[in-house]
């Protein structure tokens, strides 16, 4: 009997420190512990605030957790978002004219076009994840900035606004545009088996080709889906803001790649979930808005989320008994 | 030991550049039966089970597959033929339940226009399917959702080779299965090999350094020496000597 109930304590404790519940005790200890210390935290304005940071961050997580699922990882997010703000925008919107649908279709398709070549680097080409989204960051910022050089695009078109304050069914577009995203990913990776593949592939991509897998594909798509996320967030941002700066984006991975890892996707592929991530990037932006809120240097914010990222990453090796390791052979 | 042929080696010969690693090597594998072939390092085991089962392709040589010539071009091929290897290092995805692993690539989907269309997983008909095979093999697994990482030897092994016979395998193919094994395990996986062979009506062929397992679970022996069959024996009717003697060259026999 006692057996029984030091096993089930074992179960409890194994299944806390891995599940998705752990990380919304931590979100809500942080809240409780906030509330009456920080002023203005549990303010509307502030926590609107919050929420549409969070959308941005959480709606680039939705693609960054396909990719760091599979063991790869996508650091040109923030240059995929102001490549598309600067071509979707300034082109395409303010000189071209076109339609603000089609603009943010082709934001998003360009975005794509990003993540095959990423994609295409990383399969076809065998390049290591970090160093070909790395190249591509620089690529996509320095030819956005070399095209249009840096400069500010502003006198958009009324209409653009529409996808973040527009509202759908009395929710603001820039959340229905993440809801969107994040319900198709969290369905498609729990119950489809396109979305187990990405799983398979994830914990040990040679058993999956044995079995029949086209890995290649998996790792692919993970890429041009990381691609399309970040197109929309150029969408959202961009008609948030309501114009294009030259430091659109700038530094967006560290809170994307942060928020992945705080909601339990592991670096070191096969786990995840974009409920996870989604809760990861609540953190890490009300984090960051606590410390603002307490007149903290901006620098500072950046070391606070560096040291979050860091524990986040202890965590994740911590949970997968690889702390303290050798490495094999 | 039934008495058709379920698998035809006619002069398979494969050269490795200058090397010959197999040297001209018939045999024949009854339906129901469980062969070895052993041999020392370099007796050409593994390319011989490489070219049945599609990863290689023999430099002459033929296949037949129940009495019909098979033209084996890749793994894809050998697998249409009901050729299936179990790899000597895990083939399980280990944080997957079973039956994510047995469906593993060929997942099944719900039967309707939406399930089809978006390949949705039917969850409940794989574990019952799961259930179904182990069942006929005298393994139970309490809880369907844990990872086969929390399960026993046994029952991964079960899940292992009852994926190979589950989707057509008629020739299972094992690579060294009782490497790294303790003799307890090693006397279930004979039992479990055995019970495989008897629901199934499967062939298994296979490859192992370990004689005294050889001895308990096949019912012929195949010894190969520098690429070239050395002989065959029927288990019952040989010892260990006379097959290490075959294996080596030399003679132990007293």
């Amino acid at each position: 009997m006692k057996k029984k109930i030091n096993q089930s304590k074992n179960d409890f404790l194994e299944r806390l420190k891995n599940s998705e519940y752990l990380i919304v005790l931590i979100l809500i200890l942080i809240i409780l512990i906030s509330g009456p210390i920080v002023p203005h935290f549990l303010s509307i304005n502030n926590l609107m605030n919050i929420l549409t940071r969070t959308t941005i961050i959480a709606t680039a997580s939705i693609g960054m957790t396909y990719v760091i699922i599979t063991g790869g990882i996508d650091l040109s997010v923030g240059g995929v978002v102001i490549f598309c703000s600067y071509v979707g925008v300034a082109t395409l919107l303010q000189d071209l004219g076109l339609n603000i649908y089609l603009v943010a279709l082709s934001m998003l398709g360009l975005g794509a076009i990003i993540g095959m070549v990423n994609g295409f680097s990383v399969v076809v080409l065998r390049m290591p994840p970090f160093i070909a989204t790395l190249a591509m960051m620089n690529i996509t910022r320095g030819l956005s900035h070399f095209i249009y050089k840096a400069q500010t695009v502003f006198g958009l078109p009324r209409s653009w606004r529409y996808f973040s304050s527009g509202k759908l069914i009395g929710v603001p577009m820039s959340i229905v545009i993440f809801l969107i995203f994040f319900l198709v990913a969290y369905l498609h990776l729990k119950f489809t088996a396109s979305g187990r593949h990405i799983f398979a592939v994830g914990n040990n991509a040679r058993v999956a080709r044995l079995s029949g897998i086209k890995t290649k594909k998996v790792i692919f798509s993970a890429y041009v889906i990381s691609g399309i996320t970040g197109g929309a967030v150029a969408v959202i941002l961009t008609s948030r803001i309501f114009s294009v700066v030259g430091t659109l984006g700038n530094g967006l991975e560290l809170d994307v790649i942060s928020a992945v890892v705080i909601g339990g996707t592991s670096l070191f592929g096969g786990v995840g979930t974009v409920f996870g991530s989604l809760v990861g990037a609540i953190i890490i932006e009300t984090v960051s808005n606590i410390l603002t809120l307490s007149r903290v240097s901006p620098f500072f914010v950046l070391v606070a989320k560096g040291l979050v990222l860091w524990l986040a990453v202890l965590l994740d090796m911590i949970r997968k008994g690889y702390l303290f390791k050798e490495p094999e052979g | 030991m039934e008495n058709k042929i379920i698998l035809e080696l006619k002069g398979i010969t494969k050269y490795f550049g200058g090397l010959k690693a197999n040297d001209d090597i018939s045999l024949k594998i009854f339906e129901k039966e469980i062969v070895a072939i052993v041999g020392n390092n370099g007796a050409g085991k593994s390319t011989l089970i490489k070219i049945i089962s599609g990863v290689i392709r023999p430099s002459s040589g033929e296949i037949y597959v129940d009495g019909e010539k098979a033209y084996i071009r890749d793994i894809d091929s050998a697998k249409k033929y009901g050729i299936e290897t179990v790899y000597q290092d895990q083939s399980l995805i280990k944080k997957f339940d079973p039956a994510a692993n047995l469906f593993l690539g060929r997942e099944k989907c719900i039967n309707n226009i939406f399930g089809k269309m978006f390949k949705w997983l039917d969850s409940r008909s794989m574990k019952k399917e799961v259930k179904n095979l182990l069942n006929k093999v005298g393994i139970q697994i309490e809880n369907q959702n844990s990872p086969v990482n929390n399960l026993s030897g046994g029952q991964q092994r079960s899940i292992e080779v009852g994926r190979a016979v589950y989707w057509g395998g008629k020739i299972i193919i094992l690579d060294e299965p009782f490497n790294n094994l303790g003799i307890e395990q090693q006397e279930k996986l004979t039992i479990l090999i055995k019970k495989f062979r008897d629901q199934f009506n499967i062939s298994v062929i296979i490859i192992s350094h370990d004689l005294k397992s050889v001895f308990r679970l096949a019912d012929r022996i195949i010894v190969l020496r520098r690429g070239e069959k050395m002989g065959e024996k029927i288990s019952k009717h040989t010892r260990e000597n006379e097959i290490v003697s075959l294996i080596t060259g030399i003679d132990y026999n007293d």
